[in-house]
């Protein structure tokens, strides 16, 4: 009678291990994720609509870059490109402009070049970045992310997501250790 | 959604029967979609339709500050959504682009008319009745944002598309909007 009691006494006991064992690993499961998403996915920061227009690089400002000119003329603040490509189907004219650091992708489908993205790839490079008319490097850039406006985003999020109902979006993009800049991009929607 | 399975003979007044026996909602004779919506990205319905329309601070269009030029509407359509072709024509181009996705262009007289964003690029080809099925809606180009984008150019003594007479689509379709973009239905 006593075994037959203590067997059941064991069972349960081993029961009740089995499930915190369960429980535990769930647990684990789910908090390292969690810390997996926010160390793999959140290293993109999206600066807020209203800063967009106060940005510029070597002194031209972005409403210039929109809408370069027809002849591309407002460019010409930004020296002369490394290189540019053209290509040319029936619905549209597509221009790479090449600068040392970084490209800029115009479209023409309205009559008009208009700028549909912006990359900037090497902040190392001598031109300059304006942003609510402060001269900014690379360290004054992360830092500017901790205390300005803007947000934080993951790294999967959709295009449209970033556009947020407006029409263009600027998004930096940091290394995995948050100490260094991969690149800034621009987008804009042309349609 | 308005798809009602059938047991009578006659479909009631304003549908009619599909392939599969059931009746659908009868399509208005020019629209693409026989539910016509204004796609709401882009914050409002009125920033979908042509014009001066879109919200850009960092644009002027028309002398108008802080608006973009949209060339066509953006209609509401779930991906694989079919589409009808709004006018009768010919086949003028298939194809895919960065900004437009997969596209068709269906020329009609002088006028140019260009369905993009589809799920793949069509495969048909030659004549074109209205209301006959021409593509499937899908994103291309425009991840998240499932819509078709239509619009309408006339070729206007030049061949270059970017340059031709940009025409308000809305003219075109049969389901006609209101000032706050909602659909005012018609009866067809």
């Amino acid at each position: 009678m006593n075994a037959n009691l203590n067997n059941m006494k064991t069972k349960k006991t081993i029961n009740i291990l089995f499930y915190l064992f369960i429980y535990l690993f769930i647990y684990l499961f789910i908090y390292l994720n969690g810390i997996n998403i926010y160390s793999q996915e959140n290293k993109r920061f999206l600066v807020s609509k209203e800063r967009i227009s106060s940005f510029s690089i070597n002194g031209l400002k972005l409403k210039d870059l929109n809408d370069p000119g027809r002849r591309f003329e407002k460019l010409e603040k930004l020296g002369k490109p490394l290189n540019i490509k053209y290509s040319k189907s029936f619905l549209e004219k597509v221009w790479i402009y090449e600068y040392n650091g970084f490209k800029l992708t115009f479209v023409n489908v309205n009559g008009y070049p208009e700028l549909l993205e912006m990359n900037i790839n090497n902040l190392n490079t001598e031109f300059k970045i304006c942003l609510d008319k402060k001269r900014l490097n690379e360290k004054e850039l992360l830092n500017d992310m901790k205390k300005s406006k803007g947000k934080f985003i993951e790294g999967k999020r959709k295009n449209s997501e970033k556009f947020d109902g407006s029409s263009s979006f600027l998004e930096i993009n940091l290394t995995d250790n948050y100490k260094r800049i991969k690149f800034i991009l621009y987008k804009n929607k042309i349609i | 959604m308005y798809n009602v399975k059938t047991k009578t003979c006659e479909c009631p007044k304003g549908m009619v029967e599909d392939s599969t026996r059931n009746c659908v909602k009868k399509p208005c004779k020019g629209d693409p979609f026989e539910e016509m919506f204004i796609s709401d990205y882009n914050s409002e319905k009125n920033a979908n339709r042509f014009g001066c329309t879109r919200y850009d601070p960092n644009r002027t269009c028309n002398n108008i500050v802080g608006n973009r030029f949209h060339a066509g509407i953006d209609l509401k359509a779930a991906i694989g959504t079919p589409i009808r072709s709004v006018s009768d024509g010919q086949v003028f181009a298939t194809g895919t682009s960065p900004t437009f996705g997969n596209y068709i262009i269906i020329k009609s007289g002088n006028l140019f008319f260009l369905y993009a964003h589809l799920n793949t690029v069509p495969t048909i080809s030659g004549n074109i009745t209205t209301n006959q099925q021409v593509a499937i809606s899908g994103e291309s180009a425009t991840v998240g944002e499932p819509h078709l984008h239509l619009e309408v150019r006339e070729r206007d003594g030049t061949e270059d598309y970017n340059d031709m007479n940009k025409l308000n689509i809305e003219d075109y379709l049969t389901t006609k909007f209101d000032n706050n973009g909602n659909t005012i239905q018609n009866e067809c």
